[in-house]
């Protein structure tokens, strides 16, 4: 791999793009869904529960001692038994990036362009993304600083436009149902974004500065949490939150709402081009560790001429994941959680027992010799 | 590197897309602008809809000619998606929705139901949410929307244009949005009520352009006051003063007047200028009960009979008579809600929803029943701050 | 035997006594072959033969014809120095000299040109210039093989980092000002004989919407101006292309009395919005070249048939509608704000490939267009130096000379991403009162 490295800075806003992007668009209506007006707060749940799942990841990046996931783990188990679990790894994050890929191309299809064929949405969408990966993790921070600003401005011109919409009373009441809905409904938002994070073990070593970086992961993921958290309230205290479940694209439906002294109207383009943005930085990332990682399973020493290939078939898979909304609505209920648990938790789990035993094992036999 | 590949492979790839592209274009001169659309049930139980273009030329020109501003199309089909695409048959253009103002209802379907048609209304991405569902009280669909109308060229912008100043400045009724509409259609604690839309004068005079020659016009668009929904049918239409009430309880009144005759001979008129209710779920002995206060400020409108308004307590006589007069419309339109229509228009099975979840699940189902027997007090607090340029009356000395 | 060798001896004290007597002739040099000697001889030096020495003198006598230091005509200001450089190097590095006193400041000479052995100066501020830079401005000069150097856009081609990318990558002026300006934030100015075009690197992308008249006028007047430019920037590249996205994907983006007007405007109208904008631009871009390339005189005859033909006429004969020529004649004027031209250039190439891409996806095109732009943008460096820095990587402390402009006693260091040696640029007691 090449030499490149991002600030802490930049890592953080990665983590924030990364969190938001696309679970901006599915995040709101299986939410109102499920645990109806307290939504907001079985995502808070979430989050406090995905920093807990963030401090792990650190602990186990501390542990890979500068070396990404794939080569840590290949380390730490040899050749095969290592290969076995980074098979399921890439694999996951393979799957995933496909899964994020379609969801642009349905969001697309179904709300701006719906006369466009869905694989070429997917197609335009991945060259810039491959480009990106491409130019490499330098450009891919750099420019995350660049979007960030119009990401937070937007966000921020959002909430303070639809605030005069907001009818409180929508919260209420609070609890009505009981907790139980909503803490069941909460594995919901740590399948999708937090869960997914595991893709950052592959993005981490390649972090300046050692200290920092960990507080830039736990502070992205929970800025990212907050953004979330504030969208699925202000869908639930504008729309309300039957509305909510109706809804496909919740927070795209909130961003027609978007009215200014009765002229400015049509905004939500604005606020789907923001979306588009954090899906893309999303779409970038995954992408990049996935394309590192195969080449560092394969020992290759440049992951670029990969980009391609994996590229054409992501396309395909995107388009055969799944045939129709309807059973993505029930995959990303029912499925994802442990598929992604599987993956996002137990894997890593495995590693880092590996990796203190082995850290355990170094420590003895540099104490034996004195 | 790998450079070359990638950039002749990429260029390939863009180049196939952009020369196959194009799926989604419409040019601007290819839309046939829809403003309002009407819908109703046929006599063979087919749907009827009904849309009103219009003709961008005859709007923004310089040279206006004797070509009307809009056009209608009507057809039928077995849903209303059908009707939309059969329109094609009929009109040159492709029917652009998002610029839609105004949802016309026909008495037919209204009574029918009209949650299943308002279904295509909110799933396709051309509607945006900001059109007004109304009613066409007493007169068809199509006769509603073929009227031209003075002034305001385009008769779907009148309408919408004449329904947000009714609210605005009279309260008589009140415009409503599709997603509120099915979000109060879904809420069991609420049922919606529909501003109505009727013609004055003869319909068939209406659709010509003489019409609007006239500095009279013959014929002519009015809204007018709101019909009451239970669930998603139309059961009957609110008095004007009912309507009043209606809006004063669910804080959606935002100026109006209030006028009733003084003591002696001659009317007083008070010109409301904010509200602000608040209504509040009480529970005794698990029975609920509602309380709503409003607060209400206003000017002396118009006065014509012989009071002192320099006294203090001359304008406290007029506080509390404008408090009793708004008081008795707000009865009005709870009396009307309860006996007459037994649908819960305010809102209240929300309040008591949120106040005790656990006893609006033992009534939930029937609660329409349940709202019959509610009890609900009303406290009104008037307070009239200014009296304009006059400070008294204009009566000549006796 | 003995007189010939006595005679060497003394022709040698002789040739001694002239080379150390220090003539009042700047620039003595030995010449030892006769290739080069013809080479001195030839770009008009005087040569001194002496009997019976294999050495000769040349003394740099150089003279000829040339323009004197005139008004810039590229980069006019309204307060700020007129001059502008000249073809003669000579003058130019006086021009410098005469604005920066410092001893510090180094003028290296070398020739570039196997045929026009064209003189070359690297001018920078020994201490403040960092010295990777400079190693890197040397090595890469010291590459080029090349029989000709007429203009500077030869090094520049040669010299710059991403050889296939839209964006300029070196900074050029005629100004001395601006150069000076360069140079004492600690970067590396060349100076090629015969032309006024000086480079200067390393160059970012925010010093291409940077004028030196910023400095001039007040800071706050500087930073409404950048922030201007900066506006002006987006719609030179994006407002076609919004263009044609919003009136053939997006219409309900258009309040609705502006979508009514737009509509009957292009009643009538035979082309695509698409094909409309394409043919509109590029009219435009053939009057603006056959405005430069023409004599005076002919000059403002192309205006009158330009503004006739695409304002009146063509609207006229309902080829074109209204709202595209307001649009093609805004993006045409905010893309002659930028002071520096070549990134005006570049600007006007890249906004074809957005209008292609909003007539085939709209708005999504156009966004994944920029994505695009802005990830190559970030990738791109000058001279080792991020080309988006201090945007990205964000400098915090450098942003007081970017987008916004402070006041002179404000801005304390010289920008940090240019060097990091001497950055004290002004004592903060001085607005001490």
């Amino acid at each position: 791999m090449d030499n490149q490295t991002i600030s802490p800075r930049q890592f953080m806003f990665l983590v924030i793009l990364f969190s938001v992007g696309s679970s901006i668009l599915i995040v709101p209506t299986p939410l109102a869904a499920n645990a109806k007006q307290d939504a907001w707060i079985s995502i808070s749940i979430s989050v406090a529960i995905g920093l807990l799942l963030v401090v792990l990841y650190n602990h186990i990046a501390t542990l890979m001692k500068g070396q990404t996931f794939v080569q840590a783990t290949i380390a730490v188990f040899g050749n095969w038994f290592g290969r076995v679990l980074l098979f399921f790894y890439l694999s996951f994050l393979y799957i995933l990036a496909s899964l994020v890929l379609r969801n642009i191309g349905d969001f697309m299809t179904t709300q701006i362009i719906p006369e466009t064929p869905l694989q070429f949405t997917h197609i335009l969408f991945l060259i810039v993304v491959i480009w990106g990966a491409y130019l490499g993790l330098e450009a891919i921070g750099r420019s995350s600083e660049m979007f960030m600003p119009w990401v937070v401005l937007l966000v921020f011109f959002f909430t303070i436009t639809l605030s005069p919409q907001i009818k409180m009373e929508n919260l209420q009441p609070v609890l009505g149902n009981g907790i139980v809905p909503v803490v069941d409904t909460s594995t919901f938002v740590i399948g999708t974004p937090l869960l997914e994070m595991v893709t950052f073990l592959m993005i981490i070593p390649y972090v300046k500065d050692g200290k920092t970086k960990k507080r830039a992961w736990i502070l992205g993921t929970f800025i990212g949490g907050a953004i979330l958290t504030l969208i699925t309230l202000l869908c639930i205290l504008i729309l309300g939150s039957d509305l909510t479940a109706l809804n496909t694209y919740p927070s795209y439906k909130l961003a027609q709402k978007i009215n200014i002294a009765g002229f400015l109207e049509g905004l939500e383009i604005i606020i789907a081009i923001i979306w588009m943005i954090t899906i893309f930085f999303k779409m970038v990332v995954l992408y990049y560790s996935t394309t590192v990682g195969i080449a560092q399973f394969l020992t290759m020493e440049d992951h670029r001429p990969l980009l391609l290939p994996l590229g054409m078939g992501m396309v395909v898979l995107s388009i055969i994941a799944y045939p129709d909304v309807a059973y993505f609505e029930t995959f990303i209920n029912e499925t994802w959680f442990p598929f992604a648990i599987t993956h996002g938790l137990i894997i890593p789990l495995i590693v880092w027992i590996g990796l203190l035993f082995k850290s355990k094992k170094q420590n003895k036999t540099q104490q034996e010799p004195s | 590197m790998y450079m070359n590949i990638y950039l002749k492979a990429i260029t390939l790839a863009v180049c196939l897309l952009l020369l196959a592209g194009c799926w989604n274009s419409k040019e601007l001169d290819d839309l046939g602008i829809v403003v309002a659309v009407g819908i109703d049930k046929t006599e063979d139980d087919q749907f009827l809809l009904v849309t009103q273009v219009i003709n961008p030329s005859e709007i923004a020109t310089d040279a206006p000619t004797t070509r009307p501003p809009v056009s209608i199309y009507e057809t039928t089909g077995d849903s209303i998606f059908e009707a939309f695409r059969n329109m094609t048959e009929k009109s040159p253009r492709k029917m652009y929705l998002s610029q839609l103002r105004v949802l016309v209802i026909g008495n037919r379907l209204a009574e029918e139901g009209i949650l299943p048609s308002l279904d295509i209304f909110y799933r396709d991405h051309e509607f945006r949410t900001a059109f007004f569902v109304t009613i066409a009280k007493d007169t068809g669909v199509k006769d509603l929307l073929k009227v031209l109308t003075p002034y305001e060229k385009i008769p779907a912008n009148k309408l919408m244009h004449s329904m947000e100043s009714v609210q605005k400045s009279l309260g008589s009724s009140k415009g409503i949005v599709i997603d509120e509409l099915i979000a109060q259609i879904l809420s069991k604690g609420q049922n919606p009520v529909l501003p109505g839309l009727l013609i004055e004068g003869d319909a068939e005079i209406g659709t010509a352009i003489e019409n609007i020659e006239k500095i009279d016009a013959p014929t002519q668009l009015r809204v007018d006051h709101l019909a009451v929904m239970k669930e998603d049918r139309v059961i009957g239409w609110l008095t004007p003063d009912e309507s009043k009430g209606l809006n004063y309880i669910t804080g959606d009144m935002e100026s109006t007047t209030v006028s009733y005759p003084c003591d002696s001979e001659g009317l007083v008129s008070v010109e409301v200028l904010r509200t602000d209710s608040s209504s509040k779920a009480k529970f005794e002995d698990r029975t609920p009960s509602i309380s709503i206060e409003l607060d209400l400020e206003g000017n002396v409108g118009e006065l014509n009979c012989p009071i002192d308004l320099t006294k203090a307590e001359s304008i406290e006589t007029i506080n509390g008579d404008v408090e009793k007069k708004v008081k008795q419309k707000m009865e009005a339109a709870i009396k009307a809600a309860q006996e007459d229509f037994g649908s819960d228009i305010f809102g209240f099975g929300s309040l008591i929803q949120r106040k005790n979840p656990d006893y609006w699940k033992t009534v939930e189902k029937d609660w329409n029943s349940h709202f019959k027997e509610l009890k609900v007090e009303i406290q009104v607090k008037a307070q009239i701050r200014r009296k304009g340029n006059s400070t008294q009356p204009i009566t000549i000395e006796e | 035997m003995l007189e010939v060798s006595e005679k060497r001896h003394f022709t040698h004290h002789l040739y001694e006594s002239i080379k150390e007597a220090n003539l009042p002739i700047g620039e003595m040099s030995e010449v030892e072959d006769k290739q080069d000697l013809l080479k001195k001889l030839l770009s008009g030096e005087t040569i001194l033969l002496l009997d019976k020495q294999t050495k000769a003198l040349s003394a740099s006598t150089k003279g000829w014809r040339d323009r004197g230091v005139q008004e810039t005509t590229s980069e006019s200001v309204i307060r700020g120095p007129k001059e502008a450089f000249t073809e003669t190097i000579r003058t130019n590095t006086a021009l410098l000299r005469r604005k920066i006193k410092d001893p510090n400041l180094r003028v290296e000479a070398k020739t570039i040109g196997r045929k026009t052995c064209t003189d070359i100066a690297v001018v920078y501020l020994e201490g403040t210039a960092e010295k990777e830079v400079l190693d890197q401005v040397k090595e890469r000069l010291n590459q080029i093989d090349i029989d000709a150097v007429l203009e500077s856009g030869y090094i520049e081609e040669f010299i710059q980092d991403a050889q296939y990318s839209p964006f300029p990558t070196v900074y050029n002026s005629e100004k001395p000002d601006a150069i000076a300006g360069g140079i004492l934030e600690g970067r590396v100015a060349i100076l090629i004989d015969g032309t006024p075009n000086v480079l200067l690197v390393p160059a970012l992308f925010v010093n291409f919407m940077q004028s030196s008249e910023d400095y001039y006028q007040r800071a706050d007047i500087g930073t409404l101006v950048r922030l201007l430019r900066l506006f002006c920037f987006s719609v030179a590249l994006f407002m076609p292309s919004l263009y044609i996205a919003f009136t053939t994907f997006h219409q309900e983006m258009i309040p609705p009395p502006l979508l009514i007007s737009l509509a009957s405007q292009r009643e009538g109208v035979p082309f695509p919005a698409f094909v409309e904008a394409l043919m509109m631009e590029l009219t435009f871009e053939v009057l603006r070249e056959a405005g430069v390339r023409l004599p005076k005189p002919v000059g403002s005859a192309v205006s009158i048939v330009g503004a006739l033909v695409l304002g009146q006429s063509a609207v006229q004969a309902g080829l074109v509608s209204p709202a595209m020529v307001i649009v093609v004649a805004i993006t045409a004027i905010s893309s002659f704000v930028f002071p520096a031209y070549n990134m005006a250039i570049s600007i006007r190439i890249l906004r074809f490939p957005l209008m292609i891409l909003a007539a085939t996806f709209g708005l999504f095109g156009i966004i994944l267009g920029m994505i695009a732009m802005v990830f190559h943008l970030c990738s791109l460096q000058s001279f080792g130096k991020p080309y988006m820095a201090p945007l990205a990587p964000m400098i915090g402390k450098d942003q007081k000379d970017v987008l916004i402009r402070l006041p002179h006693w404000g801005l304390l260091s010289r920008p940090s991403f240019f060097t990091k040696s001497d950055q004290k640029r002004v004592d903060s007691k001085s607005k001490e009162r």
